[in-house]
C-alpha cells in the first residue's frame, strides 16, 4: 500500500498510513464462476479402462 | 418487504412482459414474411424474418418494461432510525485518477449533508490512482478532509498499488481489510453524491429486513450542461422512474447492483461476492468487468435479496457530457456484457439472474441485428428479380406481382409505435400524476419529450455503428480496457469530433450511394439511418456545445437539491482552492 505523498524532490510530505481505515479483517471467498473443464472422450474412456488395468 | 418485490406480482410482471415481447416478434416476423411471400420468398427474406423477429423482440421487451411501470407504487414508507441503533456504516467512494478537487467537493458536501442530518457514517476513500502526478495532486487536494478530526464522519484514505480487480477488486480489498467494522457500505462512484437522509433511510431499511443483502437506488443525473448531456440528463429525470419501475416489478427480490448508490450488507459481500478471475485472456477471461451485475446474482444465488427502490430521492450522479465520452462508457460496458456469456452458465445462479446475463448481452447484439437487418434487407431488394407479367407461355392477360407495400408500411408503423408509445405513456403518466409540474408544466415537458425523441432518433444510428464496432473488436479479442470516466470532458470541435468519427460518416456515405445507385427506389426510407450517419461529426460537435434552454428542463435545474447546491459552493469557494486541479486520464474512444 502507497501511504506517502511525495514532492518532485521524492521528499515525503505527509504519512498517509493514519489515515487508513481501521483494520477490522473479514474472510471472503471466491465465488466459484466458472464449471470444471470437461473431461475430454479420450480421457473418460481411460478412466473406465485404464482403471484396472 | 415492498409489495412490488411479492413473488406472484414478480412473476406475474415476468410472464406478461415476455409474452408482449414474442406476440410483437411474431406479428412483426409475419408481416414481413407475408411481404417476402408476395414477390418470391428467398434465403434473404429468411435472413430479414429472423432478425426482425430478433429485434423487435427487443424493442417490445423494453415497451413491455415502460407500460409496467406507469402505475405507480406505494409511497416510500416513513422509516426513521434512532443514531443510538444506528449501526456502524461506511460510504466507499473508490477513484481512480478523479479530478480531486471535485472528489473532495463532493466528500465535502455529503459530510455536511451527513452532519446537518447527523447520520453517524464514515467515509473511505479508496484510491486506485497510478499516476504518480495525479496521485500527488490527490492527496494534497483531499488532505483539508483529514484535517478536521473532530468531525462527527470521519474520512479514511488509502491507496492501492496493487490494482487487482479494478473496482470491484477496490471495494474487495476493503472488505477483506475492514469490512469486520462495518454493519453495511454504501457503494458510490466517484460521481455519486447522497443526501444524509437518504443513507439513513437506506440504513433503516436494511435494519428492518435482515434478508436484504443489497438495495440499489436509481441516481438522477445531475450538472449536465451540453445539449447532450441535458436530454441524457432529462431522459433520466423523466423516463427512468417508470423504466425503473417495470424493472423493479419484473426483476423483483432478484434485483439489480448498477455498482453504486446503493447499500449493501457487509457480511452478504463479504460471503458471496469475491470475484474470481476468470480463466483466459481479455476481453472473455481475466477481470470481470460488469462486476455489478455478476455481485448482484453471486448475492441471490448465495439467498439474499437485492431489492431496487425507484422511490428513493436525494441519491446523484453525473453523466458523459458528450456521444464520444458516452460511447466510450458504452464499449466498457459492451465488453463487460459479453463477457457475461461466460457466466450465464455458472453453476447455481437463479434462472432469472442467468436471464438479466442474457438481457445484457442482447442489449449489444441487437445493434448487431439491426444493421444486419438493414444489409440483409438491401440485398433482398437488390437481388430481387423483375416481375415477370407473362409467366405462363400461353397467357392472354399480364399477371402483376403483388404489392408489398401495405407490409411494409404497417411493419415500420409498428415499430414507430413500439419506440414511441413507452414515451408517450410516460408523458401520460407525468401528466397525469402532477409529476410533469417538476419539468415546467406538461406543455414543456412536452415538448422536452418531443425534442428527446428526435435527439434520439438521430443519435441511435450513430450509437447502432458504435455499438456494431465495440461488438466486432470484442470477438475480435480486442481488449478496451477500463478508461477512465471523463467527466466534465464537455464541448467538442468539428476537428475533434471529425477525427473521431470520420469512420461512421464514410459508412454513412457509401451506403447512401450504393443504395441510390442499387435500389434508388429505397433512398428515402434509408435516409433517417444514413443521413444521421453521415453528418455524425457535424451532429456530435453540435450537441456538445452548451445548452441553457427551457427545453430539457429537470426538477434539480428548477430546485437544487441542498447536497448539490453545497458542492457547486464548496467547488466555487473553500476545497476547490486549497487542492490543485489535476484533469482525469482518458484515452480517445
Amino acid at each position: 500500500m502507497n501511504t506517502s505523498v511525495t514532492s518532485t524532490s521524492s521528499e515525503p510530505m505527509t504519512d498517509f498510513d493514519r489515515y487508513a481505515p481501521r483494520a477490522a479483517p473479514l474472510d471472503m471467498p471466491r465465488q466459484v464462476l466458472e464449471h470444471d473443464a470437461r473431461p475430454s472422450l479420450f480421457e473418460v474412456l481411460s478412466r473406465i479402462f485404464m482403471r484396472n488395468a | 418487504m415492498p409489495s412490488y418485490v411479492r413473488d406472484g406480482a414478480t412473476r406475474f410482471s415476468r410472464v406478461g412482459a415476455i409474452c408482449f415481447a414474442l406476440l410483437c416478434a411474431t406479428a412483426a416476423a409475419a408481416t414481413l414474411a407475408q411481404a417476402g411471400l408476395n414477390t418470391g420468398f428467398d434465403i434473404w427474406d429468411g435472413f430479414a424474418v429472423a432478425l426482425i423477429a430478433l429485434t423487435t423482440a427487443w424493442l417490445a421487451w423494453g415497451a413491455g418494461q415502460a407500460f409496467l411501470g406507469v402505475p405507480s407504487f406505494d409511497p416510500l414508507p416513513d422509516m426513521d432510525l434512532s443514531n443510538a441503533a444506528f449501526p456502524p456504516t461506511a460510504i466507499l467512494v473508490p477513484i481512480c485518477n478523479e479530478n480531486p478537487t471535485e472528489v473532495c467537493a463532493r466528500i465535502t458536501a455529503m459530510r455536511q449533508s451527513m452532519q446537518a442530518a447527523i447520520v453517524p457514517v464514515d467515509f473511505a476513500i479508496l484510491s486506485d490512482t497510478f499516476d504518480p502526478d495525479a496521485l500527488i495532486a490527490e492527496r494534497a487536494a483531499l488532505a483539508p478532509l483529514f484535517a478536521d478530526d473532530s468531525a462527527s464522519n470521519p474520512v479514511f484514505y488509502r491507496n492501492r498499488t496493487d490494482r487487482h480487480g479494478r473496482k470491484a477488486g477496490n471495494v474487495e480489498d476493503f472488505i477483506r481489510k475492514s469490512g469486520g467494522a462495518y454493519e453495511y457500505v454504501v457503494i458510490l462512484d466517484a460521481d455519486s453524491l447522497m443526501e444524509g437522509n437518504t443513507i439513513r433511510h437506506l440504513v433503516a431499511r436494511m435494519e428492518a429486513d435482515t434478508t436484504l443483502g443489497l438495495l440499489q437506488t436509481l441516481p438522477n443525473i445531475f450538472g449536465a450542461g451540453s445539449l447532450f448531456g441535458r436530454a441524457m440528463q432529462f431522459s433520466a429525470s423523466f423516463h427512468s422512474p417508470v423504466f425503473a419501475r417495470g424493472l423493479a416489478r419484473m426483476q423483483g427480490r432478484a434485483g439489480p447492483f448498477w455498482g453504486h448508490n446503493a447499500i449493501a450488507r457487509v457480511r452478504a459481500l463479504s460471503q458471496c461476492c469475491g470475484l474470481p478471475e476468470l480463466s483466459g485472456p481479455a476481453p472473455f477471461g481475466g477481470t470481470i468487468l460488469s462486476h455489478d451485475y455478476v455481485e448482484a446474482a453471486l448475492l441471490v444465488r448465495g439467498g439474499w435479496r437485492v431489492e431496487m427502490d425507484p422511490r428513493i430521492t436525494g441519491s446523484f450522479e453525473e453523466g458523459p457530457d458528450n456521444l464520444l465520452a458516452f460511447a466510450r462508457r458504452d464499449r466498457r460496458w459492451c465488453q463487460g456484457n459479453l463477457q457475461h456469456m461466460r457466466l450465464v452458465g455458472a453453476p447455481g445462479l437463479h434462472g432469472w439472474s442467468r436471464f438479466v446475463f442474457v438481457q445484457g448481452i442482447m442489449a449489444y447484439l441487437v445493434s448487431v441485428a439491426w444493421g444486419a437487418f438493414l444489409i440483409v434487407s438491401l440485398l433482398a431488394a437488390a437481388t430481387n428479380a423483375s416481375p415477370d407479367y407473362f409467366p405462363n407461355a400461353y397467357q392472354l392477360f399480364p399477371v402483376f406481382p403483388d404489392d408489398k407495400t401495405f407490409q411494409i408500411v404497417a411493419l415500420a408503423f409498428g415499430i414507430g409505435v413500439l419506440l414511441l408509445l413507452p414515451k408517450l405513456a410516460i408523458f401520460g403518466e407525468a401528466a397525469a400524476t402532477g409529476r410533469a409540474r417538476g419539468f415546467g408544466g406538461a406543455l414543456r415537458a412536452l415538448g422536452s419529450v418531443l425534442a428527446e425523441i428526435l435527439l434520439t432518433a438521430l443519435i441511435a444510428p450513430i450509437m447502432l455503428m458504435y455499438q456494431s464496432r465495440a461488438v466486432a473488436e470484442v470477438f475480435a479479442g480486442k481488449d478496451g480496457g477500463w478508461p477512465a470516466t471523463a467527466r466534465g470532458e464537455g464541448r467538442l470541435t468539428l476537428t475533434e469530433s471529425w477525427r473521431a468519427s470520420r469512420w461512421v460518416s464514410l459508412f454513412g456515405i457509401v451506403v447512401t450511394i450504393a443504395v441510390y445507385l442499387l435500389v434508388p427506389n429505397l433512398i428515402y426510407w434509408l435516409l433517417p439511418v444514413t443521413l444521421p450517419m453521415s453528418i455524425a461529426p457535424l451532429l456530435i460537435a453540435v450537441t456538445s456545445h452548451p445548452s441553457n434552454g427551457r427545453v430539457f428542463t429537470t426538477p434539480q435545474e428548477r430546485v437544487t437539491p441542498a447536497v448539490i447546491a453545497a458542492y457547486r459552493e464548496n467547488l466555487r469557494t473553500g476545497t476547490a482552492q486549497q487542492g490543485s486541479s489535476h484533469d482525469p486520464i482518458v484515452q480517445p474512444a
